[in-house]
């Protein structure tokens, strides 16, 4: 079957479930092509690609369930997994709580979501992307290394389940990065830009390559400030990170039926400050829109939080069963459901105008190695990275070492004071999922530690 | 494995290529959760393809293909060299190799009991026993998790060089959880360590040797009495670090910056650098004069011990940390010639056929010291004892970390006393580690596995172990956050 449509493979998937006993069965294939360009001082150092399907398969026997994949879709191959599959299903206990697959429902195709030129981009064009944006940052005579990467994917999807619901689109994914190291012989600065579109053209490696040059430049010769509470205005690259810890701990139904989600105690209330909206929006354009999720649901907006009052979740089908509700259409790669196109309403404010209007803060890029310390109260804590400055009465002062936060992001949101009139669309590591956020200002963020750069 | 790797390395070198090397890997997983009493799936997963990475006029390319018949491999050979041309277009030197021995060699995890051959019954039968036993301890008990995994990886690597090398790794292992919720408090207890549990290169006799269901009644009661625990003191106290807490403190802060790959720049643009850069070797004091840190992928049991590595390169044993002072690197071929060295320290991994090997810890490990446990905690006045991982994080060249664990006790007087939740530590990793005086004797010295570290883009997740026994650490900073 290697040959044939990953449609027809899931529809023959599905029937062999069906014709081995299953009372329910879902098929999905999933295609990847990715071919990524890496490069690190200032050279391509990595230059890989990859094609492979994989076939993930649901079988249902009453209320036990067994999931197995495999990247094998030869026709007897696939007879052997139903098998195996049918085996672990037999052996399993009943789940109580799972009510039903998905019913069928009408699934709107996205136009404009696969690209031809990304789908058929040569090594050489990736190569070409790289040079274009090292050689952009090097024209910044401090600039001593450029690293980042060029990535280019087509994701094709089809999903069917016995039940009648067939869902099939493909997608295309071109991303660019750059983390770019400054110096001047005494001191070192880190900067970094990020892109993504479905379309290769769009990428601008010399805006990337300079936008992350520029602010390593900027961040040469850090001071060190002492760890407190500080006002903080962040980029949008930190405010995707940030809605993502928010998203995946809180506003999910597993987390919240669990009861570890801080949405337990603020769901209706409100939580943050009015000007705080935030979403998941599958279909969106502007983000990297996908007409449906892993189960073959239509992806439907959730407005997760507004005008900074909690007001929904987002649901795979096992966990809205649970509640009698529907799916939301955000099953992810794992049990449970998966923000996979955050969005959070912009304001009227740039980021010069929020630097203005801060006594004491810290302008932060992005935040790195985040972890959740305690999910109810929506404690995180990360390190700054790749430019980091103090700003002192409205103006910036100059770079800082980077910076360990810990503080909840209840706290952080409710402390908003402008949001930023701009929005950045910025790529999640896993495809095709994508935040569209603006940079923030928020009146206090406890820095719990500095580091020595 | 039918597919000759002599197709691909022959297609490559007749399309330009100076070195190839080949992997075929297949790889076979199944793991089982068990959730709140209900067999939440069992997992099955396998995985078969190619990757084939040349060298050519000094720039690497790579291709990698799940449709493992001739044609193919030869097309995605020749794209694996399209791929090598293109990188050449942005190339500022050649990459050289450190030699290796070429050989025709296998090797096997020795296990006693195939854990894909122990019946399913049996796992998910003590899984749900595991399950019943945590949630009959309380209503508190909100989410109750017992889940075990098995790995196996059926690997040939074949070079232009020569080498012809075929090997079957397999590991698994198990842990439960149990979180207790009562009024806006959450308090999470895992065993016999977070995230999923335990893991060995062993077959099934590692499972029942970690005795689970023994387990089940403390992770559970524990979870439930962190909830009416006080918290975490702030200010600088003296901490002793349970096993599988100090295993994850080795992994950041001592595996990931001793890896040569970062501190070359390779990672800038994911993972970060290190502070740990070659200037340094043979003259920093990274920690105590007690402080010896090994990697080595020959101990047995070990989530990280192989025969090679995926560049063919021989399985070894190489101080990282010798008498406190920083003495050694993980490296692959590449960065070990780039640095200089005779030979790589063999630490080349790939997690699949469609990834590139890239430098990774194999079993990084503190060499025990000469305390009895007892005894450590009898000598101290007034510290915490902590342990088992709730977060981990550092910044990117793997100075400032912060973790935070599941559970402490405070010691007064030299003796264990009240329970202590939402226990968090920070600190700098050489002031860390040159804080250490005094590390446990070999008795208390166990391999513990992490199945889940990450690296590279595309991203990589692989398995590697740590050994020590728990360690004391003078004056750090603990409860930050105010939890």
């Amino acid at each position: 079957m290697m040959n044939a449509d990953i449609l027809d493979i899931a529809k023959f998937a599905v029937d062999q479930c069906l014709k081995a006993g299953a009372t329910q069965a879902e098929a999905g294939v999933f295609s990847y092509k990715s071919y990524l360009t890496r490069f690190a001082n200032s050279e391509i150092h990595q230059n890989v690609g990859e094609e492979n399907s994989t076939l993930r398969l649901r079988f249902v026997l009453r209320k036990s369930i067994s999931v197995i994949t495999s990247n094998s879709l030869e026709e007897k191959a696939i007879g052997d997994l139903v098998e195996r599959a049918k085996r672990i299903a037999e052996l399993q206990t009943e789940d109580p709580d799972f009510v039903s697959l998905p019913e069928p429902e009408p699934i709107e195709p996205i136009s404009g979501i696969f690209v031809k030129d990304t789908a058929e981009c040569e090594p050489m064009e990736r190569a070409e992307i790289a040079k274009s944006l090292i050689e952009r940052a090097h024209q910044f005579k401090e600039v001593e290394a450029v690293a980042g990467n060029c990535s280019t994917t087509i994701i094709e999807a089809a999903i069917v389940n016995s039940l009648g619901l067939e869902a099939r689109a493909s997608a295309t994914v071109a991303r660019l990065r750059s983390n770019v190291i400054a110096s001047d012989g005494t001191s070192m600065g880190y900067g970094f830009a990020e892109t993504v579109s479905r379309d290769i053209k769009d990428l601008n490696p010399e805006g990337i390559g300079e936008e992350a040059a520029r602010r390593a430049v900027e961040s040469l010769h850090p001071m060190r400030v002492e760890p407190g509470e500080y006002e903080v205005v962040f980029l949008p690259y930190a405010v995707a990170t940030a809605m993502f810890y928010l998203s995946y701990y809180g506003f999910t139904a597993q987390s919240y039926q669990d009861g570890v989600s801080f949405v337990c105690d603020y769901m209706g209330k409100k939580a943050f400050a009015e000007s705080v909206n935030i979403w998941d929006d599958g279909r969106d354009p502007r983000g990297l829109a996908f007409p449906f999720d892993m189960e073959g649901v239509p992806k439907r907006k959730v407005v997760l939080a507004k005008d900074g009052v909690p007001t929904g979740l987002l649901y795979d089908s096992y966990y809205a069963h649970k509640e009698g509700k529907k799916s939301t259409g955000h099953a992810g790669p794992f049990i449970g459901a998966f923000p996979a196109h955050l969005f959070m309403g912009t304001g009227d404010a740039s980021v010069e105008e929020m630097i203005q209007e801060t006594r004491k803060g810290i302008l932060v890029t992005r935040w790195h190695y985040v972890r959740v310390v305690h999910p109810r109260k929506a404690v995180v804590t990360g390190m700054t990275r790749d430019g980091t400055w103090l700003i002192e009465n409205g103006e910036v002062k100059g770079p800082v070492m980077n910076m360990r936060f810990t503080d909840s992001m209840i706290s952080l949101l409710a402390n908003v004071e402008a949001v930023g009139k701009e929005a950045k669309t910025l790529p999640f590591r896993m495809e095709p999922s994508s935040f569209r956020v603006p940079a923030l200002k928020s009146k206090k963020f406890r820095f719990t530690g500095v580091t020595e750069y | 494995m039918s597919l000759d790797p002599s197709v691909a390395i022959e297609e490559a070198k007749s399309a330009g290529a100076d070195y190839v090397d080949v992997r075929l890997v297949r790889i076979t997983e199944e793991s089982i959760l068990v959730r709140n009493g209900k067999l939440r799936g069992v997992l099955s997963n396998e995985n078969y393809g190619i990757g084939i990475r040349v060298l050519l006029d000094g720039s690497w390319g790579f291709a990698s293909t799940s449709r493992v018949d001739k044609e193919n491999v030869r097309k995605i050979s020749r794209e694996a060299v399209k791929i090598a041309r293109a990188s050449s277009l942005v190339k500022k030197r050649r990459v050289r190799l450190a030699p290796v021995e070429p050989v025709e060699d296998s090797y096997s995890t020795p296990i006693k009991e195939d854990p894909f051959k122990v019946s399913l019954e049996e796992k998910i039968s003590l899984l749900l026993d595991c399950d019943r036993v945590m949630r009959s301890k309380g209503e508190e008990i909100r989410v109750t998790e017992a889940s075990m995994r098995a790995y196996k990886e059926k690997k040939v690597f074949a070079s232009s060089e020569g080498s012809l090398i075929d090997q079957k790794i397999v590991w698994c292992g198990a842990g439960i959880s149990a979180t207790a919720v009562e009024k806006g408090e959450v308090q999470r207890r895992s065993l016999p360590a977070s995230f999923r549990g335990d893991f060995a290169t062993a077959g099934y006799e590692y499972i029942r040797s970690l005795n689970l269901l023994d387990l089940a009644p403390k992770c559970a009661e524990e979870a439930i009495s962190l909830l009416s625990a006080r918290s975490c003191p702030s200010g600088f106290l003296d901490i002793i670090i349970g096993g599988s807490q100090l295993a994850l403190q080795i992994h950041e802060s001592c595996g990931h910056p001793t890896e040569l790959d970062r501190v070359m720049g390779s990672e800038a643009s994911y993972a970060g650098t290190s502070f740990l850069t070659t200037d340094k070797l043979g003259k920093f004091r990274y920690g105590s004069e007690i402080v010896n840190l090994v990697a080595d992928a020959t101990v047995e049991k070990g989530l990280g011990t192989f025969g090679y590595d995926d560049e063919g390169v021989p399985a070894q044993r190489v101080y990282l940390v010798k008498d406190g002072i920083f003495t050694g690197y993980l490296t692959d071929r590449q960065y070990a010639a780039e640095l200089g060295l005779d030979r790589s320290t063999g630490a080349a991994r790939a997690s699949g056929w469609n990834r590139i090997p890239i430098v990774r810890m194999t079993n990084i490990n503190l060499e025990p010291g000469d305390w009895d446990f007892e005894e450590l905690i009898s000598d101290t006045k007034d510290g915490l004892f902590i342990e088992t991982n709730r977060s981990w994080s550092i910044d990117d060249r793997r100075l400032n970390f912060l973790f935070g664990t599941e559970i402490a006790y405070r010691i007064v007087d030299g003796e264990m006393k009240e329970l202590i939740k939402n226990a968090t530590y920070t600190g700098i990793t050489y002031e860390f580690w040159r804080s250490c005086d005094a590390i446990c004797k070999g008795k208390y010295w166990k391999m513990w596995g992490t199945p889940n570290c990450g690296k590279g883009e595309p991203p990589q997740t692989m398995f590697v172990g740590h050994g020590c026994s728990p360690a004391r650490f003078r004056k750090v900073r603990v409860g930050v956050g105010g939890l």
